[in-house]
């Protein structure tokens, strides 16, 4: 113990050594030799710890060092001399200062001359750039890059303004690809982009430059390629997207998320046969990719549909045929089974067309395969007479089911209506006749996964109504849940955050505070995202201090410029805007 | 203040599998449920130097925190109690176990 504390291990451990195996006081051997093992080796500590026995004298004094090796350290069971104890081998929990440290670790590595302590001593320039020179008169000279380096380090950690880290980041990347450092120059470019997403939003413009900069800088960067993809489907550039992705696809050709991306984007455009020859290239690298598979039925659909209108029956056929060598599941051989039926309807063949849906309704439960129908109708936009026979049919259905509304259908449903919005049909007749069954189901028992899901999808679909009768009729209404608060907010102001009224703000305000607390991030992001609506709603300008902020730098140019005061300037501008008021007055 | 590389016993020039065997070896030293807060460093670690994408954002943009550079000094010249502090503080144990407190 005296050897311990006076920090002499060696001796420590040669009189340990001395200890006989069956002496009482063998278990201080894992004692020691754990205490000797803070704070260079906490698991090797916790390790040694863990062989003391539970029937040891030294159990109790080893649970007090292993607050030693603790994340946060625990030390409130323990007793007044334990917590002394403890606190004689931490060392005071003073606010570090970077001026102090540096000054020891530089002296340190200059007495042992240890490599990995002069690597710490340059690391941690970026805490006190400081003290640069006395590094490199102790050691050596830092070429320019190494400076800059450490300059834009000690900016982002000292959190300085955001325009200075990012120009100091630029710097350091432009100078990396000066010098056909072109990894640390993509590297750096790509930590650019953090830094744009976390201060900016995913539509900043200049993420769209440093995006491109990367790319060119390392073509092999899948996820550069896919955030690039992503910014441009943000912008609703549907054209760049599918462009960015070719090019992609040209350095990574084999790439399954790339081509993925690259079979989305194609969707989304409307180029079926491309999006098929895609997804067929996916499948054949990942054969058991159910997200693929269910990709190019939808492709072959949409392409079947698109002939269908153009009255090329004969290839809108070979199109379902595809589909339907791929359709595994029920609801996509439904789906398979009512496009047939369509394309003989559009064939004038109705009686074949109405033996097609009744076998895909064969395959879905009530009434879903009638829902699936008239959802069809109104996506393949057949006359007015042929869509409302249908619509009436769903109807007949629609009302004996409501009787007993199926819980496990209605998610399916909403999904169908909203797919049709966002395919620009609108889906309103389709909701209109389910309306009561809805009603009816929300009285079922939803989880809350469930009911989140679903009044999201009413959400989206514009019910506001129903939304609001999900969530009160609940029983976990009782509980207040912020995602059911965030419901039923957005409901009552009907998608428009400036209804909102000031008690509905606080308690969406408490629902936001719940939500962080329980870290339900994505609710606590939405409700959010609401507030920031709702307090822009309140502004006459969309963000009032920023655009003050650019005004003001504009006045304070032309005041440098024309040597006019500041004050002067905004006076004669505000005169202006109220058409010489002023000087009426 | 251990680097990945030192955590998970590598060099700073190995490769993508030799870090990888490395990891997978000091996974099967340390399970999560025998040391998970072991288990948890050695993961960090792994994440942080897996691949060169990884290697060279460490490299880069990563800090040690202040705690950090303290615990080296630490290291370099550890803190040790008092003989009339550990006396103390193992004769408050005995005396709390005799107490059955």
């Amino acid at each position: 113990m005296t050897a311990y504390c006076q920090g002499d291990d060696e001796g420590m451990r040669a009189a340990l050594k001395q200890i006989p195996f069956r002496s009482p006081y063998k278990d201080l051997r894992w004692l020691l030799s754990a205490l000797a093992c803070y704070p260079a080796d906490p698991g090797k500590g916790r390790e040694l710890l863990n062989k003391i026995p539970s029937d040891s004298p030294f159990t109790c004094p080893a649970q007090v060092v292993t607050a030693l090796f603790q994340t946060p350290p625990e030390t409130r069971k323990s007793g007044v001399a334990a917590r002394t104890f403890l606190a004689a081998i931490r060392g005071k929990r003073d606010q570090a200062k970077p001026k102090r440290i540096f000054a020891k670790l530089l002296s340190e590595a200059k007495k042992t001359k240890k490599p990995t302590l002069i690597k710490a001593v340059k690391d941690f320039l970026a805490w006190y750039p400081q003290g640069t020179k006395a590094y490199e008169k102790a050691f050596d000279p830092l070429p320019e890059v190494e400076k800059l380096h450490i300059q834009a380090l000690h900016l982002e950690q000292s959190a300085a303004y955001p325009d200075q880290t990012y120009n100091a980041w630029i710097d350091l990347g432009r100078t990396y690809d000066r010098q056909g450092d072109l990894a640390r120059a993509a590297a750096v470019c790509r930590h650019l982009v953090q830094l744009i997403e976390t201060e900016c939003g995913p539509g900043d413009p200049e993420l769209e430059r440093v995006l491109n900069n990367l790319v060119s800088l390392e073509p092999g960067d899948r996820d550069a390629w896919l955030k690039l993809a992503a910014f441009y489907q943000h912008m609703d550039d549907q054209k760049a997207r599918g462009r960015c992705l070719d090019d992609a696809l040209k350095h990574l050709p084999e790439e399954p998320r790339i081509l993925e991306a690259a079979a989305e984007a194609a969707i989304d455009r409307g180029a079926f046969k491309k999006a098929a020859q895609l997804t067929r290239k996916l499948l054949k690298l990942d054969p058991i990719n159910q997200q693929a598979r269910r990709r190019l039925i939808r492709a072959h659909l949409n392409h079947a549909r698109k002939q269908m209108k153009r009255a090329k029956y004969d290839l809108a056929r070979k199109e379902l045929e595809a589909a339907q060598a791929l359709a595994k599941e029920p609801f996509e051989q439904a789906e398979v089974l009512v496009a047939q039926g369509y394309l003989e309807s559009f064939a004038s063949l109705m009686e074949t067309g109405d033996r097609w849906f009744d076998q895909a309704c064969n395959l879905l439960p009530v009434p879903l395969g009638e829902w699936l129908v008239a959802a069809e109708a109104l996506r393949c936009q057949l006359p007015g007479k042929e869509c409302k026979r249908q619509l009436k049919k769903l109807r007949l259905i629609l009302d004996t089911a409501v009787m007993r509304p199926d819980k496990s259908v209605v998610p399916e449903m909403l999904d169908l209506a909203r797919q049709l919005q966002l395919e620009d049909i609108d889906p309103t007749p389709l909701l209109q006749a389910g309306n009561a069954y809805f009603k009816k189901a929300c009285e079922r028992d939803w989880t809350l996964a469930e009911l989140e899901h679903a009044c999201d999808l009413l959400l989206a679909l514009e019910r506001f109504q129903l939304v609001r009768d999900f969530v009160r009729k609940s029983p976990l209404w009782k509980q207040r849940p912020p995602s059911l608060v965030y419901f039923d907010i957005a409901a009552k102001c009907r998608g428009v955050a400036g209804n909102i009224n000031l008690s509905d703000v606080e308690r969406l305000e408490a629902a936001l505070e719940e939500a962080d607390k329980n870290r339900m991030n994505k609710w606590a992001d939405r409700i959010f995202a609401l507030l920031g609506d709702y307090d822009r709603s309140r502004t006459a300008f969309g963000a009032p201090f920023e655009e003050m902020a650019e005004f003001e730098a504009e006045v304070d140019k032309i005041a440098e410029e024309t040597g006019i005061p500041p004050q002067e300037i905004m006076a004669q501008i505000i005169d202006k805007l109220l058409g010489g008021g002023r000087k009426k007055q | 203040m251990k680097s990945p590389y030192q955590c998970l016993a590598v060099d700073p020039d190995a490769s993508d599998e030799q870090i990888r065997q490395a990891y997978l070896a000091k996974v099967k030293d340390f399970p999560p449920e025998r040391d998970p807060e072991q288990f948890r460093i050695i993961q960090q670690a792994y994440e942080q130097i897996k691949d060169q994408k990884s290697r060279l954002a460490y490299e880069l943009f990563h800090v040690p925190a202040l705690e950090e550079f303290e615990q080296l000094l630490n290291e370099l010249q550890p803190r040790r109690p008092s003989l009339s502090q550990f006396r103390a503080m193992l004769a408050e144990c005995l005396k709390s176990k005799r107490y059955g407190n």
